[in-house]
């Protein structure tokens, strides 16, 4: 089968085009390094199938880092490369192109970005650039599809060249070939440069940031309790009568108990009964999923307008002081909707080192949506207090962990090196495929491990281990956290389910004080079993014991200060 | 032949005040350096006994061509420092302040030393780091190892490409500047080792009118 390779720099499309020709969906960002693993799929060229290959974004062949190199590898196994060209941008990504050209390999060039160049007051004569490069040349817009047909059939006349340039005879030669093909007519852009301006400088940008995280925070609240109110619980009202007339069928036994659970004042609770089909759907769809569905609303608005890299260069010089780049705020990001892709997309910092210190942080102090979502039911009843103790314990934990760790670990921080790529309106088909390509994650993810998490908690109180475990761990859970018997079982289940584990937590009765305490304690012990695969993978055996170490002590110490100073 | 201190202020405030392109008159002086008239015409007469400055009719006052000489070089003596406090995170007031003084006394060696630190190398050009806000410049060369400049140039960060600075984040963060149609964010310790050639920003070039 023939290899298609897609390359170009960072951010031009790559994702978006190989969407397109594969119908595969992935995830597409308007931020550098969106794409952090190779994707392939299957894509059809007239009778043939061929396999194409994402390739992340590279800004030439020499290797000057990892993914430079990797790519530069990638293209003596590939048959045919895609070069994605950014149209507005043609200067830069040039460089890559001649670059492949040299690499004898057949190339077609998608100038893609094609709308904005009208925008922008750049004139390309497309034909005239497909002479000088002596390869196709095909305008593109990746995200509507526009001119990928025409992209497809130009495959076959795809041609490399095999004479090698220096980089001073191939940056002489794009400036021929800029000066011929390409026309600039000045334009002012007042409006996008004023907004350019506003968010990058500090004095302006600063107070911006925290107008646009306190948005982000508002409107996740607000629209995840309004689908409860006006959407999930109603359904669920719906759904009583089903699951009483299951608890009747049933009668009571071992069945019962698995399916509905106990029943609570004669009644099923949806919340506490703990059966796989009352509180087991009842979490994952009633509680967590409307924000969940609200939380990626936000993000990846904020990720396709290209917000994020303007507040990573804001936030970049703490950012170092915790031995990372301003960048690792967008995997930080991620990581409050679920750790496991944000510690996938921790590739994006450069050193083993930086990638450490960012998947602890975020393990330990980073509550994913689901549960937080919890969370925010466990201690809403008790206001902003509760809330605001919790997420600022958690705040001072995650900064202290990473001024500690950036001391005490060898090593040093490259500096920051980073495109700040345009603001864009969000491209509303896309952005939906991507918010419904999240929550397809979170349900696969979340409800096998729910419903796992939920018998294995029957398993353990049918069978009596769990008035063992509490008593073993009672020292440390009472003793220490001043915690009730009763919450071992819930930090036990932590390691398969958070948003279960916490609300197993609702039934015991416990004070504010007892639920922030827990709160934190699930949070930071240990992180679930679905993140603690991937930083094994990431990480290796050997650091992610280290990591977890530092999570138990961590855990521990924070909780039981909790526990005297509250 | 050595100068006084403030006879070097008075050479510098003529200097400062022909720059901006009015006609210099003892007053004017007087109230740059707030100092008092007679003061101001004191030191001038010492000055013209030197043979650095001269008095035209109407009591206009111009720089000899030594003393121009000499107050040109407490003027970049004065710029220079003013540079390096600010680099300190000094602010502006207090940075110019301590510059007045500072570039009295230091010698020419230490202040060779604050030169190159702060990039302003032999033949006018300042790192990147320099610039001000909005203020563009000609990229004139990189310094640093091959792969360090391979990875600039790659991002289209060149010899004689154009460059502006857009914003510099403050507590050592990083800057940003604009290079073509891209925006790139960029470490203090890179921005100093690109050296540009400053293009007078439009607030400069209505000044020098």
């Amino acid at each position: 089968m023939k290899k298609i390779l897609l390359m170009g720099n960072p951010n031009v499309g790559k994702s978006a085009l190989f969407s397109r020709l594969t119908g595969v969906d992935v995830a597409i960002s308007n931020y550098p390094g969106t794409t952090v693993e190779f994707k392939k799929g299957k894509t059809r060229i007239g009778r043939e199938t061929a396999e194409l290959i994402d390739v992340p974004g590279t800004y030439g062949l020499k290797a000057t880092c990892k993914a430079e190199e990797i790519a530069s590898c990638m293209v003596k196994e590939g048959d045919l490369v895609i070069n994605i060209v950014d149209a507005t941008n043609l200067e830069r990504n040039l460089y890559l192109t001649l670059q492949l050209l040299e690499e004898n390999i057949p190339v077609v060039v998608a100038l893609n970005f094609w709308d904005e160049t009208k925008h922008q007051g750049i004139n390309i004569d497309a034909e005239r650039l497909e002479e000088l490069l002596d390869v196709p040349v095909v305008p593109t817009v990746a995200v509507t599809g526009e001119g990928i047909k025409e992209l497809v059939s130009r495959f076959k006349d795809a041609r490399g060249h095999r004479r090698k340039h220096s980089d001073k005879e191939r940056w002489a030669r794009i400036g021929g070939i800029v000066d011929e093909a390409q026309n600039i007519a000045p334009r002012d852009h007042k409006l996008s440069e004023r907004l350019e301006e506003l968010t990058i400088k500090s004095l302006t940008g600063i107070p911006i940031a925290l107008l646009v995280l306190a948005l982000v925070f508002w409107s996740v609240m607000f629209i995840g309790e309004g689908l409860i109110t006006y959407v999930f619980d109603p359904m669920f009202g719906l759904y009583m009568p089903v699951a009483e007339g299951l608890s009747e069928a049933l009668g009571p036994g071992l069945a019962h108990d698995l399916l509905v659970g106990n029943l609570i004042n004669g009644q099923i609770d949806f919340g506490q009964s703990m059966g796989l089909l009352t509180t087991g759907l009842f979490v994952p769809f009633a509680m967590v999923l409307p924000y969940i569905i609200a939380f990626y609303l936000a993000l990846s608005i904020l990720e396709d307008c290209g917000y994020l890299p303007r507040l990573a260069t804001l936030v970049d010089s703490v950012m170092h002081r915790m031995g990372l780049h301003g960048l690792s705020i967008i995997p930080m990001m991620l990581g409050a909707g679920c750790n496991v892709p944000g510690v996938l997309s921790t590739r994006i910092l450069e050193t083993k080192r930086q990638r450490f210190i960012a998947m602890t942080m975020m393990s330990i102090a980073i509550p994913c949506m689901a549960q937080s979502a919890m969370v925010f039911a466990l201690l809403g009843p008790y206001g902003m207090q509760g809330l605001g103790i919790l997420f600022a314990t958690l705040f001072i934990v995650w900064l202290g962990l990473g001024l500690v760790l950036n001391k005490v670990m060898k090593g040093i921080t490259p500096e920051t090196f980073m495109e700040i790529t345009p603001y864009r309106v969000p491209y509303l088909r896309g952005l939906a495929k991507k918010l419904w390509m999240r929550i397809r994650f979170f349900l696969k993810e979340a409800i096998p491990f729910v419903l796992l998490g939920i018998l294995f908690v029957n398993l353990l109180y049918i069978t009596g281990v769990m008035d063992v475990v509490g008593k073993v761990m009672s020292p440390v859970v009472t003793g220490v956290l001043g915690l009730p018997e009763g919450a071992s079982a819930s930090l036990m289940t932590g390691f398969l389910r958070k948003d279960v584990a916490v609300g197993m937590l609702l039934p015991l009765g416990m004070n504010m004080k007892q639920l922030i305490i827990a709160s934190v304690m699930l949070t930071m012990y240990f992180p679930c079993i679905a993140t603690f695969v991937v930083m094994f993978k990431e990480l290796g055996a050997k650091d992610l014991l280290k990591a977890a170490l530092i999570m138990v002590a961590v855990s521990l110490l924070v909780g039981g200060a909790l526990n005297l100073v509250l | 032949m050595e100068l006084s201190s403030s006879l070097e202020d008075y050479l510098e405030a003529v200097h400062m005040l022909g720059l901006e392109g009015k006609k210099v008159r003892a007053g004017d002086i007087a109230a740059k350096l707030q100092v008092s008239v007679p003061s101001v015409t004191e030191a001038l007469k010492r000055l013209a006994k030197k043979g650095l400055v001269e008095y035209e009719r109407y009591g206009e006052i111009t720089l000899t061509p030594e003393g121009e000489k000499r107050a040109k070089k407490v003027y970049k003596r004065h710029r220079r420092l003013t540079d390096f406090f600010r680099f300190l995170g000094v602010d502006k007031k207090t940075a110019a302040r301590d510059a007045c003084r500072a570039e009295h006394v230091l010698s020419d060696k230490t202040m060779e030393k604050i030169g190159e630190f702060t990039g302003e190398g032999p033949s006018g050009e300042i790192s990147l780091l320099m610039l001000e806000p909005r203020q563009s410049g000609r990229i004139k060369r990189l310094e640093g190892g091959a792969t360090f400049q391979e990875k600039l140039s790659r991002m289209n960060i060149r010899e004689g490409k154009t460059i502006k600075k857009m914003a510099a984040q403050p507590f050592s963060g990083p800057v940003v500047v604009k290079v073509g149609n891209s925006r790139i964010s960029l470490g203090r310790g890179m921005a100093m080792k690109i050296f540009v050639e400053p293009m007078r920003t439009t607030a400069q070039a209505v000044n020098k009118r």
